[in-house]
């Protein structure tokens, strides 16, 4: 490692990662809704 | 390639196990046919037509009623079927004992003949002894020899056919045919026309003079077989030239129930509105003509049936041509094979169900690597314009990502090989489109989330850690940046892919409740194994722009594929609920 892991932009990547795990609570959801609403 | 490989294989295996395959295309028709209707004669039964007895109009065995048999069966240059086969075998035989019945091919020399056909249901031979005297022999169906004789041989006398004597005769063939006797009735005149001038009007005022009586057991594995063809979503009708009573008693002996029945004269007298209901009532269509055959088939198609049609007669070649899937065997008459699509190397209806088998395994595999290949490459469009939107680079080289997919299509000839559940074997399977577009969209996003997840870790995490500082940073090395990341995301797209076949392949708990075959993991693994070798081998990774993965993208790699697996596995369940399975 050239750089230490204090060193990296976490505020970012903590943004995105909120932004990712949303679109996987969403996209789950739809399934959940899909998959228990009657047809 | 894969597809074509699926069925190729298919076509080895089904070759095996005595089921050839003309057109392969047809291997997936096989697959979801759900309704199999066969001729009666050589399918149920065991195709040994044997010649039971010889009788005259008073139910007693006469010599003379063989002896005029004899001479159409042996005379008629038409296809000799079995009928005819079995009459010239027994005359031959018992010609040792029956001095009449010896030599009756010097005695009697051929004159003329008017050929069986389907309409008339009979044919004729005109014949001329040593003394000169000519004489028509005509033998087929009952009703329709009935229906050209005016006059019966009643003991020595022949007398003017009378309601008494059709009652008798009518009583004593339904009395046969409910015993599943088959009956063919003989009928001679003296002196017919001319020579060379005999024709179809020849045909009337003649003598009936007897029937013969055959019999043909149904075949002891028949019953098993039909069994299992319902046990496997396939429902069998019969439709035969026969009569209804004589089909009938095979029903009974073969235990399949009889739900309905409908005649050759009830399927002439319908329109098509009529008969595509009728037939969805019935399961035995007797005394059919080859196009009444061919309707019956079309009718049950335009109900939206997978139809298959078995037969090895002339009679069954429309029929063939019509049917989904037309099947026939190696012993039957050239046009019957010609118009099939699977030649069965043996008369058996199991065999036919082990093909039946083989076609939803191939259907299986193929529409396996179809949904996961589709849904791959949909999540990987939405990987792409993330990519393109967000990122200062390229996130895969055109040339990676050809080779991505080369390695892939390379992991996926392994696939025509893999295991199918017992469970999926069990209906038939129809190609459904609208399950394709269902699959992609609810599996492809699954990918997507892991691919974006990996970006994130290659641009925030190990891409600065190992290339020395942020992307734009001062002291950053730029080109390892990318390469890094471009491998990262290089090496997890064939890891999910390769790995998310065997969440996705069946509708049960991957590799507790179902596994794949030891091809398909050694494919993906293989795959898998190459992707990661790759980067580290020195000359190639340079070419490719690729770069060796520090120890700490592994751990994520690892993590992210068990959460993806996960995933999917969730995914597919959900999917499960709401639209019954998987594939």
């Amino acid at each position: 490692m050239k750089i230490s892991l204090g060193e990296l932009d976490w505020g970012p990547f903590s943004i995105w990662l909120g932004v990712i795990l949303g679109a996987l609570v969403l996209f789950l959801a739809v399934l959940f809704i899909l998959a228990y609403r009657k047809k | 390639m894969i597809v074509t490989s699926c069925l190729a294989k298919g076509a080895i295996t089904m070759g095996k196990k005595k089921v050839i395959v003309k057109n392969i295309n047809s291997i997936q028709n096989f697959g979801a046919m759900d309704i199999l209707c066969t001729d009666k004669t050589g399918t149920l039964t065991q195709d040994r037509v044997a010649l039971e007895d010889h009788l005259n109009i008073n139910g007693v065995t006469d010599y003379r009623v063989l002896r005029h048999a004899f001479l159409n069966s042996y005379y008629q240059t038409g296809l000799k079927n079995l009928m005819d086969q079995s009459i010239i075998g027994k005359t031959k035989e018992l010609s040792n004992t029956y001095p009449a019945l010896a030599n009756l091919d010097k005695t009697y020399t051929k004159v003329d003949e008017i050929p069986f056909d389907f309409s008339r249901k009979r044919m004729s031979v005109v014949v001329k002894d040593a003394s000169g005297k000519t004489q028509m022999i005509t033998k087929g169906a009952v009703e329709e020899i009935l229906a050209i004789s005016s006059f019966a041989e009643v003991g020595d006398n022949v007398v003017p056919m009378s309601e008494d004597i059709l009652d008798k005769v009518r009583s004593m063939v339904a009395s046969y045919s409910r015993r599943g006797f088959r009956i063919i009735a003989v009928a001679q005149k003296n002196n017919p026309s001319a020579v060379n001038s005999f024709g179809v009007q020849d045909e009337k005022d003649m003598v009936l003079i007897g029937y013969l009586i055959f019999f043909d057991p149904p075949k002891e594995s028949t019953a098993k077989a039909l069994a299992h063809l319902q046990e496997y979503g396939v429902h069998t009708k019969v439709l035969t030239g026969d009569s209804a009573e004589v089909a009938e008693y095979v029903f009974q002996l073969v235990g399949l129930p009889l739900e309905g029945v409908l005649l050759g004269k009830d399927v002439e007298g319908m329109d098509e509105k009529s008969l595509q209901i009728g037939v969805e009532k019935c399961n035995l269509f007797a005394k059919l003509s080859p196009e009444d055959k061919a309707r019956v088939v079309q009718a049950l198609r335009h109900n939206g049936h997978v139809v298959g049609y078995m037969g090895d007669g002339i009679n069954d070649a429309p029929a063939l041509k019509a049917a989904d899937i037309g099947i026939s065997v190696d012993t039957a008459v050239d046009i019957a094979k010609e118009s099939a699509h699977v030649i069965l190397l043996e008369k058996d209806l199991e065999v036919l169900v082990d093909g039946i088998i083989e076609g939803r395994k191939t259907y299986a595999n193929m529409i396996k690597y179809i949904k996961m290949t589709a849904s791959s490459n949909f999540g990987n469009i939405f990987s792409e314009l993330a990519a393109a939107a967000l990122l200062p680079f390229l996130p895969m080289l055109p040339l990676q990502l050809l080779l991505l997919n080369l390695i892939y299509d390379f992991s996926c000839i392994a696939i025509p090989f893999d295991n199918v559940d017992k469970e999926y074997l069990q209906k038939p399977r129809k190609w459904d489109a609208s399950s394709l577009g269902r699959f992609m969209l609810w599996m492809g996003p699954t990918s997507s989330i892991f691919d974006w997840l990996t970006y994130l870790v290659m641009y925030f995490v190990i891409c600065p850690l190992f290339a020395g500082g942020h992307w734009g940073d001062p002291g950053t090395d730029s080109a390892l940046f990318i390469a890094l990341f471009q491998t990262g995301w290089f090496v997890e797209s064939m890891a999910s892919q390769s790995l998310v076949i065997h969440m996705i392949r069946s509708n049960k708990i991957p590799l507790f409740q179902s596994r794949a075959s030891w091809q398909l993991c050694l494919a993906s693994l293989l795959a898998i194994g190459v992707a990661i070798a790759l980067p580290f081998t020195p000359g190639v990774s340079g070419a490719l722009g690729l770069a060796p993965l520090p120890w700490v993208y592994f751990i994520y790699l690892i993590l992210a594929i068990l959460l993806y697996m996960l995933l999917a596995t969730l995914a597919k369940n959900l999917y499960k609920r709401r639209y019954g399975e998987v594939l």
